[in-house]
């Protein structure tokens, strides 16, 4: 079982080159036996992971369904959000389940944050080298 | 609706409605503004300036998760 893997950034204007490189990661979601395959932002400033409103209608999500209200800070405070917990595939490594506040903002990343990303997974980022290194967390 | 077919329904409502109907409007305003009502502020309580301090948020999802793993050994 590999148990480290690394990424490169990813650049998201050619024109400023390596001035907008982020972190994102390839992430497989499943829920309920439907599955998108989607690149998820690591976001180590961000205390919980999003999931934008059309992501999780592609997953088959029913909102009417989730009675959990998240409530989010800053821009995402004006949407509604709640509760979806979704089985999550990095590479070869096990699938986890992820807590995700699905907000009704159409237009928010897909954001990969503490809770619980980075609980299931150690990240290493070299900024420098536009490389990050993932694996999960020891105790798996 | 365009609000000139919501204004005579909105006559319609009930003092106590109109009321409620303002203190929601109010409350909508606000949460879309990013401002911290004055009686939060009060109590020493502020709101999430972002995600960086979503704590409760945080805290919701974690209950999430623990009960989906509950249902899930549960089945």
């Amino acid at each position: 079982m590999v148990d480290k893997v690394k990424f490169a950034f990813t650049e998201i204007d050619p024109s400023l080159g390596a001035l907008s490189t982020l972190p994102y990661l390839p992430i497989v979601l499943t829920y309920q036996n439907q599955s998108v395959s989607t690149i998820g932002l690591l976001d180590t400033g961000s205390s919980v992971n999003v999931l934008p409103y059309e992501m999780g209608l592609r997953l088959g999500a029913v909102w009417e369904r989730q009675r959990l209200s998240v409530p989010l800070g800053g821009n995402l405070a004006r949407f509604e959000a709640r509760a979806l917990v979704v089985t999550a595939n990095v590479e070869r490594f096990p699938p986890v389940e992820l807590a995700f506040a699905w907000t009704q903002d159409s237009n928010a990343p897909l954001i990969l944050g503490h809770m619980n990303f980075f609980l299931a997974f150690d990240v290493c980022f070299y900024r420098s080298e536009l490389l990050f290194e993932v694996s999960p967390k020891r105790s798996q | 609706m365009p609000l000139i077919e919501l204004a005579p329904l909105l006559k319609e409502l009930s003092y106590s409605d109109k009321l409620m109907l303002l203190h929601f409007l109010v409350a909508e305003l606000l949460k879309e503004s990013g401002l911290t009502p004055l009686d939060i502020q009060d109590q020493g309580k502020v709101a999430s300036q972002g995600l960086h301090d979503s704590f409760e948020a945080a805290a919701v999802l974690a209950k999430a998760l623990t009960e989906e793993k509950v249902a899930t050994h549960g089945r």
